[in-house]
């Protein structure tokens, strides 16, 4: 054993006769590696995340200029190789663009969710009584209330916007996340070191985020992942149900919708195809990358 | 009972903690009434569910709901804890009163480093200098002998056996220099020689400290090892209370002498059986009138059955709660070659067991008929 001199090092090179000890995380990574399935998702992912970036600076074209090309262009036309729409826009350029949208509702959502989600269920779990009865009074209420309908509300009162159509979302998917943080807090809280972190001394706050909260963080990124990928979802059903964000912003649910009637018209189908295959892409990557991480933290299904 | 020490740091006066269930009120601990003095090793003993940890707990403030303290005072030097505000008994807890637990095996927060628990404790309380915080964490794990504490801080608790991790409670515990440490079942789960080593640890704080020690546990063995007085519980009362040696040498009250017939020891025969105490503890949302441990108890009278009887002196500094006690026991009803031990036996009052079949008492081949002793 090395010198008492600089402690954390020295003692450390003095030879462990330990098996080399891989914290939760690190494990946990390993396991993510091992999934080709998550893994994929995690490249395409990335990728669709360079693309997000490029596009708020470049595009091909002038995702919003009308008659960049030749109205119905088909893919493949030089210059254009996903075509262009009714108007002549560039589809490759409202496609990069569209991706902004998409990954703006699902990560802010999935932001908002955990705040509001964690903290509440953290609350409630650990609080119990008056105040859990009271909470699970209002959370049966926002479950009563679709999302549409907010969305629709907000629509009236505010205008259309992408803030809006995140707090509809927000508003009717926090809920789920506060459920699973106050199941947790309400088993974790009943554990040995609660106990003996009170008999400590211990502030509530410390021991709600510094106790509680690392202890239920495997189900809670598990929870979000599954969070974007429905966020995302919802925004491109308003989008297309036309209670989207405004025109003529490219979001991929509104390009569905405008490639609809073409689609009716006898046009090409490709209009339509393009986004649909783009958020269906990005949903099961986002889905292959929740499962993923799931069996990654999850440690009853560890093998 | 405090002779020769100070006044007494903690005071426990009529506690009364209750547990307010949906099939009635469950009275946990009644009229618990003890002193800790300075530097003092007090150890509770009793089965499980005699209201030991539950009385630990209601000195902390810790009994949660459905439970809570009915009546009873509890003076830390002077001041009632049942009264004072939320953020004074925070920093008494950990600060003034420390506490470990059964098993240190949950006891520790599996996501945090060990180091950093320690620090936390110290970073709840205002009584060690931040800057001090972290050398004492170091200090301190040093003192309850981790051996390579400057690498091992950055251990987590699962990287430490169940004894380190005991070692590490302790050193928590320690970190604010309380004046009083109250250790629920510390060597439960350990095995027997970490177990003395734990003990030895705490004997050597409590000399080198002055650290008050109040010892909860079933096992008598580790009260000798530590204890220099000690109180017995049954069904949520005290039922003896006396030093060490007066507990050990001539225990009064059955239900002690019963605890010590049960203690598997070195020096006994080897085809002895262990006496185990016959029955089990009584329901305490309906316990029996008069004395709890009439039921199991070989030496009850008709008086057990109708009169709770209260603490009595019967030594100096030695008090029991028994209308015979040990003492007319032995003298009268030949408890010194008392094979059966089964409800009655000794005083044939009320026998529950119709003719007394052979018990795991052990009436192997000795062939004393416990019927035939002398009837109280």
């Amino acid at each position: 054993m090395a010198g008492p001199t600089t402690p954390w090092l020295v003692e450390y090179e003095g030879g462990t006769l330990a098996r080399q000890q891989v914290g939760l995380w690190r494990d946990g990574l390993r396991r993510l590696r091992r999934n080709r399935l998550a893994l994929a998702a995690v490249i395409y992912l990335g990728l669709l995340a360079c693309v997000c970036v490029v596009s708020l600076f470049w595009t091909p074209y002038n995702p919003n200029l009308v008659g960049a090309c030749p109205t119905y262009a088909l893919p493949g036309t030089p210059g254009h190789p996903l075509g262009c729409d009714d108007l002549g826009r560039d589809l490759l350029s409202r496609l990069m663009v569209g991706s902004q949208v998409s990954l703006a509702v699902g990560l802010i959502t999935a932001a908002i969710v955990v705040v509001l989600g964690v903290s509440v269920g953290l609350l409630i779990g650990y609080v119990r009584g008056v105040v859990d009865a009271a909470f699970a009074l209002v959370i049966n209420v926002f479950y009563g209330v679709p999302p549409l309908m907010i969305a629709i509300v907000l629509y009236v009162l505010l205008g259309p916007g992408l803030i809006n159509i995140i707090i509809a979302i927000a508003a009717s998917s926090w809920m789920d996340m506060a459920r699973l943080v106050r199941g947790q807090t309400m088993s974790i809280r009943e554990r040995e070191f609660i106990e003996a972190a009170r008999a400590g001394g211990a502030r509530t706050g410390k021991i709600l985020f510094g106790h509680i909260f690392p202890n239920a963080l495997g189900p809670i990124i598990v929870q979000t992942t599954y969070v974007v990928p429905a966020a995302i979802l919802t925004s491109a059903f308003f989008s297309f149900l036309g209670f989207g964000v405004p025109a003529p912003q490219a979001d991929w649910g509104g390009m569905a919708s405008e490639g609809f009637s073409p689609l009716l018209a006898g046009f090409d189908p490709y209009i339509l195809l393009w986004p649909a295959i783009a958020l269906s892409v990005t949903l099961l990557a986002f889905n292959f990358f929740g499962d993923g991480l799931r069996d990654a933290f999850d440690p009853r299904q560890r093998r | 009972m405090t002779e020769s020490m100070s006044d007494p740091v903690l005071e426990v006066r009529g506690l009364s903690t209750s547990f307010f269930t949906d099939d009635g009120e469950v009275k946990a601990v009644r009229d618990v009434s003890f002193d800790l003095a300075a530097g003092e090793t007090l150890g509770i003993v009793g089965e499980s569910g005699c209201g030991k940890s539950v009385t630990a707990l209601s000195i902390l403030g810790l009994v949660s709901r459905p439970g809570r303290v009915v009546a009873g005072e509890i003076l830390f030097k002077g001041r009632d804890l049942l009264h004072i505000d939320r953020e004074e008994l925070r920093q008494i807890r950990g600060g003034d009163i420390a506490m470990i637990f059964q098993d240190p095996l949950s006891s520790l927060n599996p996501v945090h480093r060990i180091g950093a628990q320690i620090e936390e404790a110290m970073r709840a309380h205002d009584k060690i200098a931040p800057r001090e915080v972290r050398p004492r964490g170091l200090d301190l794990l040093r003192q309850v002998h981790v051996p390579d504490a400057a690498r091992r801080v950055r251990d987590y608790p699962h990287q430490f056996s169940g004894g380190m991790r005991q070692r590490v409670m302790i050193a928590m515990g320690l970190s604010n220099r309380p004046e009083i440490l109250i250790a629920d079942e510390p060597t439960t789960a350990l095995d027997v020689t970490v177990q003395a080593q734990i003990l030895q640890l705490l004997r050597d704080l409590n000399r080198d400290l002055g650290t008050s020690i109040i010892l909860i546990t079933h096992n008598l063995g580790v009260v000798a090892g530590l204890c220099k007085r000690v109180v017995v519980m049954y069904a949520g009362e005290i039922v003896e209370e006396g030093s060490t040696e007066q507990i050990f040498d001539s225990p009064q009250h059955p239900y002690t002498w019963s605890l010590l017939r049960s203690l598997p020891r070195v020096d006994a025969d080897r085809h002895e059986r262990l006496r185990s105490i016959e029955g089990l503890p009584p329901d305490l949302i309906a316990p029996p009138p008069g004395c709890k441990f009439n039921p199991r108890c070989p030496f009850r009278l008709e008086r057990c059955f109708s009169e709770d009887p209260e603490l009595m002196p019967v030594g100096d500094g030695h008090v029991a709660a028994c209308w015979v006690t040990m003492k007319r026991a032995y003298a009268e009803m030949g408890a010194g070659s008392l094979v059966d031990t089964g409800p009655g036996a000794a005083s044939g009052t009320r026998p529950l067991i119709e003719p007394e079949a052979p018990g795991p008492s052990g009436t192997d081949g000795h062939g004393l008929e416990p019927e035939t002793q002398d009837r109280g």
